[in-house]
């Protein structure tokens, strides 16, 4: 295999694992023409498409932030701790779901009891009676279809790479979020059998934290309150900064994103009734991949 | 990790650390990358004319620096040059991805 010819600039960049454009036969000018005119049209009509979607349903882009930008905001008022779930009850295993407004913003608070968190790489199956709640959690790349950013899976990491400043790391079944470029956390869940994942982070100590993406979606988090870990969705599109300000109303200390809009995720409740709180994806991913938990 | 040009050598970095001068060229390794990997090749990205990276070991881009880190996100890292117009385009290459998911 001698390459004479490698006809790239300093300047160029090329995605591989695609052939190399060949010379143009003299003999195939008229084809050539032929289908670089239906790639533009196809590409018009899938911009238009995508534009109104983006519209409508405000698809986030980027899943490589480079420039997240600096905390910016303080809470004012954090409130007084009181503990949003009912803890009376302390064998069973369930989720306790909880409708609430905060700031104009409708919530869905869920509240685990009873029961241990993990990660799960799959679609989880419904019939599986020991998982009381599970949701997606780290996106997926749309360039390979594997997992966005660092993500260990009961000790064996599936994903390397920085994606996104918050991580969420379930260790000994103690789940720690924060913000950070780098976390021991990944090399403690590697060590310990533990778990680990990276999201948007919303919330650092008690402060906001600024996202790129501008637009309006349904927003779901995993928070830290006091001494609950709790996951919060709200019922309606909203911004990531408005959803921020609203964890940080509720008294979340620290919140990184899940994975947002209508992904597929359900619950248990006490008397063991399953909700779906959005159904599965057509066409599933190879790495969809959930926090839930399940009973001990 | 990544394949730097040597002249007419290629040098293959791994994750883990190692690596190997190899005796092809850059673009004979690009072509193997091409022809052996398919579609899973397109986590890899020609730099110019003496890079080539794995996207998903990269840790920092900076472009008015011409610095790209790569990192194994173990606590190794490798710190390559570019030029500006490269990486402005890496970096806009990264963040025009769009997300399969429902954000």
């Amino acid at each position: 295999m001698i390459r004479l010819d490698d006809n790239i600039q300093d300047d160029e960049l090329r995605v591989l694992g695609k052939p190399s454009p060949e010379e143009p036969k003299k003999k195939g000018f008229k084809w050539y023409y032929a289908v670089a005119i239906l790639l533009i049209i196809s590409g018009v009509i899938f911009a238009a498409v995508r534009l109104f979607d983006i519209r409508r349903n405000e698809i986030v882009p980027d899943f490589y932030e480079t420039e997240l930008s600096d905390t910016i905001a303080m809470s004012e008022t954090i409130p007084v701790m009181e503990k949003l779930g009912n803890y009376k009850d302390s064998s069973k295993a369930y989720t306790e779901h909880i409708e609430m407004t905060v700031n104009d913003i409708p919530l869905d608070i869920y509240i685990p009891h009873n029961a241990k968190p993990r990660l799960f790489i799959g679609t989880p199956d419904l019939n599986d009676k020991n998982v009381i709640f599970t949701t997606q959690a780290a996106d997926i790349r749309a360039d390979n279809g594997k997992i966005n950013g660092a993500f260990v899976l009961a000790g064996e990491p599936k994903a390397w790479g920085l994606s996104k400043k918050g991580y969420c790391g379930i260790i000994d079944g103690k789940i720690t979020i924060g913000v950070a470029a780098n976390s021991p956390l990944f090399e403690e869940a590697t060590e310990t059998g533990g778990y680990f994942f990276r999201q948007y982070p919303l919330v650092d100590n008690g402060k906001l934290v600024e996202n790129e993406p501008k637009g309006k979606s349904i927003r779901k988090a995993i928070c830290q309150r006091g001494e609950e870990i709790v996951v919060v969705m709200t019922s309606e599109p909203e911004s990531f900064h408005d959803f921020s300000q609203a964890l940080i109303d509720l008294g979340a200390s620290n919140a990184v994103y899940l994975v947002g809009s209508a992904s597929y995720g359900y619950f248990r409740d006490k008397f063991d009734q399953l909700s779906i709180i959005y159904n599965k994806q057509r066409g599933g991913q190879k790495y969809e991949n959930h926090i839930q938990w399940v009973k001990e | 990790m990544y394949v730097s040009s040597e002249g007419n050598y290629s040098n293959v970095v791994t994750s883990d650390g190692r690596s190997r001068l190899v005796t092809y060229q850059l673009g004979q390794v690009e072509d193997a990358i091409n022809d052996q990997l398919g579609d899973e090749g397109m986590t890899f990205l020609r730099l110019g004319r003496s890079l080539i990276i794995n996207t998903e070991y990269i840790y920092l881009v900076d472009v008015t620096k011409q610095v790209l880190i790569l990192s194994d996100f173990h606590g190794s890292f490798h710190e390559l040059s570019a030029s500006k117009e490269v990486l402005a385009k890496l970096k806009a290459y990264i963040e025009s991805i769009e997300r399969t998911n429902h954000d």
